[in-house]
């Protein structure tokens, strides 16, 4: 499980998941956006948080979603296991702002592989 | 010190860099409206009453679809009854350094938490690069 980046904050750490569907969720989606995805993750693990409710929003049961302006997006959780670390579990591209129940499948799977869950 | 995948693709090509550049100042200035507007408590709706635009508009400017010229900001900066401040720094300055009356905070180490194979977690020193902060040197 590959560490994306580590910043004064936060270290973001990629799911295998995280790691396979970026390609995929950035493949239409304009240079301009892939570099904001980019700046909100860098932001959010350097300052620590991010003030836009338009691109850092918290989901239901301790999930958030990092938002760029095409619909791109990771979702991830702040870790309970390790202190100083925010693990997204994958990234899709889509234009809908509610949380999928697909994805918050997903990502509670991803959670649990992990053993970050309520009963790991 | 090993880059991370994020600074790899930052710096990548030129297109990459350039990309980068542009959404971080882009981020650093919506980013520090959000943060007046939080201060002030105003409103997304507010604020676009204040400048008569919608806040569909508000919301364009606020996640970088829609261009901001100088002349808005200042509009905005109004509106929030503050003033902006600007100036350039060099980008990234590894060692600490004195330029004219100003010098850069050096790299600093600490303790993260880095994943390995599945299930392996462990603790490093990790040299944090941090953005140069301008202080005016006694």
């Amino acid at each position: 499980m590959p560490t994306y980046y580590i910043g004064r904050t936060y270290t973001i750490v990629h799911t295998d998941d995280a790691d396979k569907s970026l390609p995929e969720a950035e493949r239409h989606a304009p240079l301009a956006c892939k570099a904001q995805l980019r700046r909100l993750t860098e932001r959010l693990a350097d300052i620590g948080t991010l003030r836009s409710p338009d691109q850092f929003n918290a989901e239901d049961d301790g999930f958030y979603a990092i938002k760029a302006r095409c619909g791109l997006r990771g979702y991830g959780w702040f870790s309970k296991l390790h202190k100083g670390v925010f693990i997204v579990s994958h990234y899709i591209c889509k234009k809908k702002s509610k949380l999928a129940k697909k994805d918050k499948d997903r990502m509670k799977r991803n959670r649990k592989i992990l053993g970050e869950d309520d009963n790991g | 010190m090993a880059k991370s995948d994020l600074e790899k693709w930052a710096e990548q090509s030129e297109e990459h860099s350039k990309a980068y550049a542009q959404e971080g100042l882009i981020l650093d200035v919506t980013e520090a409206i959000w943060e007046m507007m939080d201060q002030t408590g105003i409103k997304k709706k507010d604020l676009a009453k204040k400048l008569g635009k919608s806040s569909a508009y508000i919301t364009q400017l606020l996640n970088g679809s829609r261009n901001m010229t100088l002349r808005t900001l200042a509009d905005i900066a109004y509106a929030l009854d503050v003033k902006p401040k600007f100036g350039f720094v060099e980008e990234e300055k590894i060692f600490s350094q004195q330029i004219n009356m100003y010098r850069y905070e050096p790299l600093f180490e600490k303790p993260v938490i880095v994943a390995g194979e599945e299930g392996q977690w462990s603790e490093s020193k990790h040299i944090v690069r941090t953005r140069p902060i301008l202080k005016a040197v006694a």
